[in-house]
């Protein structure tokens, strides 16, 4: 068992009262590769700079062996970074480059010298010595820039999103390129992507984020095999969630039929989501599978092709090897391991208080509910489940208005996420909504539970 | 290609008219006698050894207020580049303001506040202290010169400082560099353009004012901008006077040429 080398506790960064960073907690240990993975503005980049030392957490601490490492400046910091830019020095070369920081610790010229050749050599841009940055190719660079960070005999290499600004054929190259590298020198490296394949072909581990938080920690197969939520499952390659009810374990119903799975049953629902991905599903003759499916499209990608077909109202996303034609009907197999499992509800948790028996406070506004005031009610929470709002579009006379910032449509209903007074809502409704509509809202009593 | 060429021939024209064409005149003007004779007694006159100290004191006083303007003018374009975007704005233009007044003006107000009635002497009477003889001097054409010439060095180094890529500095200090080496290391020598066009801006016309010398140093000393002056306004000696600006304009060329060549084998070595 590797040492813990990193670890985040309650790690917060606000900026101008935007939340990027939300109490996340992780550990990574000694040797490991471990990515950060999400959208662009999940906050991982700012997770990399607070453990390079460019930004300060509002809240929480990141501890290196144990020890804060919050406190230490930047330069001082035993990490090294290779910047999205690669932020080579214009006004030198490739050797001066490597060697600024031997250079800073005022080693001697022939130490100097062996070591920047010992990293050109690593990074396999032996001769390149005298080169000046700007004669360098994208790739070129970025060997430098991994180069030099090394030089430093950092313990952990962060890099940000390095390859993105490189073209896709070289980008494969460096790939291969970064983990042999990361072999070579045996030290720990934190890679910050947007990139799925990219992660799950370099990562031991994957951090999968969004908005601020951590959805899903695990190995690549577990991630891709075993998504926690649709949105690991739809960011991490394609997918195809459906909506389902698991009332034993081993046993899930969808589309009218059952099928076996592997996994059990959770405690609290029946409805669950389950994701199955497209190379699993093998197109078979009509009749002989549990579904058919109309083909309404047939796309050739180059080792396979994608179908799309339709079986009431759902369109099911297939890559075979097989071909099919448009029109045709085909059955749909796959296996009890091809079926992932996930939980289907998802709730509002609020910060409530209960000023008297049966009436509950949360977002500024007064709810009857049945429950009654306890001792132990500083932490009182109101939970309420997506589908249970009142939605109104009168606002006169309402209780709680909220603006609406996200909406995205599922098969018969519109599931979207609503502000009022800063705090965002799940919601759901049968009826579309559009993103900026304001929306009255009001909860039945017997809707409202509580978490002590 | 025809089409720039045609686009471009009325710039050709100007140039001609009031740049080559003036120069021309005045090497001729510097080549011949009063009377219309050719020769090169105007330069050689030049060499003389008075002649050569006022070249030398020009020189010098321009360089030394281009050094003041550079010790003054980095660390402020430095600071103003590191303010929020809203207060650098204000700060550039309360820089640049002053030079939106005539240059005279600026120039005789200077002479208000250091004169033997001026403001700086009247606060000494009033504290009960002996009065000063600020005015008149090379201390005063040194301020002068500093004064109205700062703002040429501030604009252009701030305008490098402002583009260097935030990302260099963190990288310097990602690598171990504390802010003081990140500075040498990095930010300072990535500024060089800035501080060569700053020098230009600010040596050229403090190597040739004769206003400033003129007001603030009462022509108790000679500079080369008052001695052209001086041959063609009061002495009507207009062939020296050209060969003395044809000497000044070499003089520039050649400092140009030193600071350009700073900036190359910056260049280079990197």
């Amino acid at each position: 068992m590797n040492d813990i080398i990193i670890e985040a506790r309650d790690l917060c960064k606000e900026f101008d009262d935007e939340v990027v960073v939300n109490y996340i907690n992780f550990i990574i240990t000694e040797g490991e590769f471990v990515t950060l993975l999400g959208p662009s503005g999940c906050g991982k980049t700012t997770i990399l700079r607070m453990i390079a030392g460019f930004e300060d957490p509002t809240y929480g601490d990141i501890f290196f062996y144990g020890k804060k490492l919050t406190e230490l400046p930047a330069y001082e910091r035993p990490v090294n970074t290779v910047f999205q830019n690669y932020a080579l020095f214009p006004h030198m070369n490739v050797y001066e480059n490597i060697a600024f920081p031997l250079r800073i610790k005022k080693m001697d010229e022939k130490t100097i010298d062996e070591k920047v050749k010992y990293y050109l050599n690593v990074v396999n841009l032996k001769g390149y010595e005298k080169r000046n940055v700007d004669q360098l190719s994208g790739g070129q660079q970025q060997r430098v820039a991994i180069a030099r960070a090394l030089a430093n005999e950092p313990k952990i290499l962060l890099l940000d999103e390095p390859l993105s600004a490189l073209d896709l054929k070289l980008r494969k190259d460096m790939q291969k390129e970064l983990k042999r590298i990361q072999q070579a020198v045996g030290i720990t490296f934190i890679y910050v992507t947007h990139d799925q394949e990219e992660a799950l072909s370099l990562s031991d581990k994957i951090i999968v984020m969004r908005k601020g938080e951590i959805q899903q920690v695990g190995s690549p197969t577990d991630i891709y095999n075993e998504p926690i939520n649709t949105y690991v499952a739809d960011f991490i390659g394609e997918s195809n969630i459906i909506d389902a009810v698991m009332k034993e374990n081993y046993k899930v119903e969808f589309m009218g039929k059952s099928f076996e799975c592997v996994d059990e049953r959770f405690p609290e629902s029946d409805k669950v989501k389950i994701v199955i991905r497209p190379e699993d599903i093998d197109p078979v003759e009509k009749g002989t599978s549990k579904i058919d499916a109309l083909v309404t499209s047939v796309t050739f990608k180059g080792v396979h092709y994608e179908i799309l077909a339709e079986h009431e109202g759902f369109t099911f996303m297939i890559h075979t090897t097989e071909k099919r034609e448009e029109g045709e009907t085909i059955g749909l197999s796959f296996g009890p391991d091809d079926i992932h499992v996930m939980r289907a509800e998802q709730r509002n948790i609020l910060d409530a208080t209960m000023p008297e028996n049966n009436v509950i406070e949360f977002l500024g506004a007064k709810f009857s509910c049945l429950h009654e005031k306890s001792e132990n009610d500083e932490n009182l929470k109101a939970v309420i489940k997506p589908a249970d709002w009142i939605i109104s579009k009168d606002t006169r006379n309402a209780k709680l208005t909220a603006k609406v910032t996200i909406v995205s449509y599922h098969s018969e209903r519109y599931e979207f996420l609503a502000e009022t007074n800063g705090v965002k809502i799940m919601l759901q409704s049968p009826d579309p909504v559009k993103i900026g509509d304001v929306i009255a809202l009001d909860v039945d009593e017997d809707d409202i539970d509580i978490m002590r | 290609m025809k089409k720039t060429k045609v686009l471009g021939l009325p710039y050709g024209v100007w140039m001609l008219i009031f740049i080559v064409f003036p120069i021309f005149l005045m090497f001729l003007y510097a080549v011949r006698t009063s009377s219309g004779g050719f020769t090169l007694d105007n330069f050689r006159n030049f060499f003389s050894p008075m002649y050569m100290q006022i070249l030398w004191d020009s020189v010098y006083m321009a360089g030394i207020s281009t050094v003041i303007c550079l010790l003054l003018g980095y660390p402020v374009a430095m600071i103003i580049s590191k303010m929020p975007e809203k207060s650098r704005n204000l700060f550039l233009v309360l820089i640049i303001m002053p030079t939106w007044m005539n240059f005279l003006l600026r120039t005789y107000s200077w002479m208000n506040i250091l004169g033997k009635n001026g403001l700086i002497n009247k606060l000494l009477t009033l504290l009960g202290m002996n009065t000063m003889d600020l005015l008149y001097n090379n201390g005063a054409v040194l301020l002068g010169m500093v004064y109205n010439f700062l703002p040429f060095m501030i604009y252009p180094i701030y305008s490098v400082i402002i583009k260097i890529n935030p990302s260099y500095l963190e990288a310097a200090k990602d690598l171990g560099a504390n802010s003081v080496k990140a500075f040498m290391k990095v930010t300072l020598p990535l500024s060089v353009p800035g501080i060569i066009t700053g020098i230009t801006m600010v040596f050229m016309p403090a190597v040739s004012t004769f206003v400033i010398s003129d007001l603030l140093g009462g022509g108790t000393q000679m500079y080369i901008g008052n001695l052209i002056s001086h041959q063609f306004l009061q002495k009507g000696d207009w062939n020296f006077g050209s060969a003395v600006s044809f000497i000044m304009m070499i003089v520039i060329l050649i400092v140009m040429m030193i600071t350009n060549k700073f900036s190359k084998t910056d260049k280079e070595s990197v």
